[in-house]
């Protein structure tokens, strides 16, 4: 977040704990315009059941991420990080979980730790990269971009070196049923990632937590001065975004019954990219966690399209690399007509 | 201070002063740094890191990221970033390359290379325009672009394959690489420390509001930060092009992360306002070397990436402690 930012363009500073209904409401327009057009374009193929299901599993993985993402970036800071830790821990996980019968090379993979043990080392290490970034963040004052990009390098390098480079095939039976069970026709992580929007909604808009976050991102002179405690505050975000991330990254391997760093494709990417077209400012201190939720949706309900329509990963690139830029910039205009 | 004792200076006083002086200088440290660094490399690698193939390998990257990395230099010193770069390279590279299969119009290679240099002004004019006018965020719109063009790339490599472009006039392009950067090196040195608009640029990174209170234009200098890096992604791309011989984009690789780290290890101040050229270059040439020692000692590419990533962190927190806990 640049002074120079919020010089030039005050009314870039309104704030606002939540993001005016409406335009939550525009967004859950544009969701159903998009499936509706999809729908047509597809004939039908788009909104099959099997196809839904498709959908709402990818968006569970990169819904959580992005929740987590959504934390950080209401605090004014940004996470570049968490494809690389969501790899990192799906296959540190991966590896741990499974035996040498995985048919990945090294120590790790001869190891075979209990299902519940193997997840929560992964968890752990998804929160203690997260706050390794808020530690830099915080106290060496590095700008949140430069930290998290060069900590996405890090894990990832790191885990296709753990994995050399392979896929870590064969889950345990218990995390495979669950990563492909469902509800009454939900799938679980789908089920998953409500619970944890419900969660985030809960402490976002009823804890002095989450009041913390957003005033920490809105103005963090004025937060601090009022007593709030900011620097443990960025902290927080960042250990919560890396926690999410690992989660994130065990759910791929639980329903894909594989743990492969590339598996987590442009994570970071995508959880920045549902954030934006959800209506949060990248400056900090304004958005809404419905929105987040419905811009994951359109961005699943776009990429599952796109691949419905066969279209190649280079033409999907450009997609949705335009999305996030025409997505900013209608914010932006909207912002300064505002 | 006035020296009120008549007693001159011993040669050792002097040379401790002087030690001092240097010490604190910190592009002496870096080619210090830099001299220690060849030399440890030499002698692990046996001397190959030596040998003039192997020179001549690392003097092409150095050529490629540090065209771009000055690049980059510009628009951090304003206090932004351009992670658009190596996909802006990579599709004006194969965008050039498509050029060349067109038949119909016979366009010849002397005229494609200026419009690869020109499709990198464009997009960097896209780049600045929505920076300094729409007021959107530089890392999403950069980032944006790189998928963009990535994508395109991609896309367009997919049609054609690497088509082998030789000419006399590619040749010629290719040796003269070096030269290229040493120009554009001395330029943005000129332009940065005896221009006005260099001066510019450090008063809009190093302290915005004053700037703006001071009346500068700060949309259109940040605008034509945007512009310069964008244009000399367009000339990393002819240059790789004529290196390569081919309309491939191998060599490209990272450039984004590698101008960053160069940045980072140059000395230059993330929030704007502090480092110069020299600097840079000496992080490119150091970042050069470092990766031509990995890959010489046949290190795994994911190590290297971690390297590389612990290298852009550690070099901040050792500027950040070294320049007494500023800002980085």
């Amino acid at each position: 977040m640049s002074d120079l930012e919020k010089l030039r363009r005050p009314e870039a500073r309104k704030l606002g704990r939540r993001v005016s209904s409406s335009e939550d409401f525009i967004l859950l327009m544009v969701l159903v315009g998009i499936m509706a057009g999809l729908a047509v374009l597809t004939k039908g193929v788009s909104v099959s059941r099997a196809n839904i299901t498709s959908i709402l599993l990818r968006s569970s993985t990169t819904g959580i991420a992005a929740i987590g993402q959504f934390f950080v970036v209401l605090s004014a800071g940004i996470d570049l990080s968490v494809g690389g830790v969501g790899a990192l821990c799906m296959v540190l996980g991966g590896l741990l979980i499974t035996g040498p019968e995985a048919g990945v090379p090294g120590l790790l993979a001869d190891l075979t730790l209990p299902l519940a043990t193997g997840i929560v080392i992964s968890l752990l290490l998804g929160a203690g990269v997260g706050a390794a970034n808020g530690s830099l963040v915080t106290r060496v004052r590095m700008p949140p971009l430069i930290v998290t990009l060069a900590m996405w390098i890090i894990a990832r390098g790191g885990a296709t070196a753990i994995s050399h480079g392979a896929r870590v095939n064969i889950m345990p039976h218990a995390l495979v049923a669950f990563g492909q069970g469902n509800i009454a026709g939900v799938p679980l992580p789908f089920v998953v990632f409500i619970v944890v929007a419900v969660l985030a909604y809960l402490v976002l808009y009823h804890t002095a937590f989450g009041k913390s976050v957003y005033s920490t991102g809105g103005n963090p002179a004025t937060s601090w001065l009022s007593g709030v405690k900011v620097d443990k505050i960025t902290l927080l975000v960042y250990i919560i975004s890396g926690f999410l991330a690992g989660l994130a990254g065990v759910l791929i391997m639980a329903r894909s019954n594989v743990a492969a760093a590339i598996s987590v494709g442009s994570l970071e990417l995508d959880t920045v990219a549902a954030v934006v077209i959800g209506g949060t400012s990248l400056l900090g201190g304004r958005g809404s966690l419905i929105g987040v939720v419905l811009g994951v949706m359109i961005l699943g309900v776009v990429s599952n399209g796109m691949n419905v329509m066969a279209l190649g990963p280079a033409a999907q690139e450009i997609v949705r690399g335009v999305i996030i830029f025409v997505a900013v910039a209608i914010d932006q205009i909207r912002r300064r007509n505002a | 201070m006035v020296n009120l004792t008549e007693k001159p200076m011993s040669i050792g006083d002097k040379m401790i002063k002087t030690a001092r002086r240097l010490v604190r200088h910190e592009n002496a440290v870096l080619t210090i740094i830099l001299i220690i660094l060849v030399a440890v490399v030499a002698v692990i690698t046996k001397g190959k890191s030596v040998s003039a193939h192997n020179v001549r390998n690392v003097l092409f990257q150095i050529t490629s990221r540090g065209i771009s990395s000055v690049g980059q230099l510009f628009v951090v010193l304003t206090g932004g970033i351009d992670l658009s770069v190596g996909g802006l390279a990579a599709f004006s590279l194969v965008l050039g390359g498509v050029m060349t299969l067109d038949t119909s119009q016979q366009i010849p290679l002397a005229g494609i290379l200026p419009i690869m240099v020109l499709v990198g002004i464009g997009v960097g004019t896209l780049n600045g325009l929505s920076i300094s006018r729409l007021g959107m965020p530089a890392l999403i719109v950069t980032l944006a672009v790189w998928r963009i063009t990535t994508g395109l790339s991609l896309n367009l490599t997919g049609t054609i394959g690497a088509i082998p472009i030789e000419s006399p006039l590619m040749s010629l392009v290719g040796r003269t690489a070096p030269a290229v950067l040493v120009v554009v090196a001395v330029v943005a040195y000129l332009v940065l420390n005896h221009t006005s608009f260099g001066r510019l640029v450090y008063a809009v990174g190093g302290n915005p509001t004053s700037a703006w209170l001071s009346g500068i234009n700060i949309k259109r200098i940040v605008f034509s930060t945007y512009v310069i890096s964008g244009f000399l992604s367009g000339l990393v791309s002819m240059l790789v092009m004529a290196l390569n011989q081919a309309s491939s984009i191998q060599g490209i690789g990272a450039l984004e992360l590698d101008t960053i780290a160069a940045v980072c290890v140059g000395g230059v101040s993330l929030s704007g306002g502090r480092g110069g050229v020299i600097g840079v270059i000496l992080g490119v040439v150091i970042m050069g070397v470092i990766n031509n020692a990995l890959n010489l000692l046949t290190v795994s590419v994911y190590i290297q990436d971690i390297v590389k990533g612990a290298i852009i962190i550690g070099a901040v927190v050792v500027n950040y402690v070294a320049k007494g806990f500023s800002r980085p």
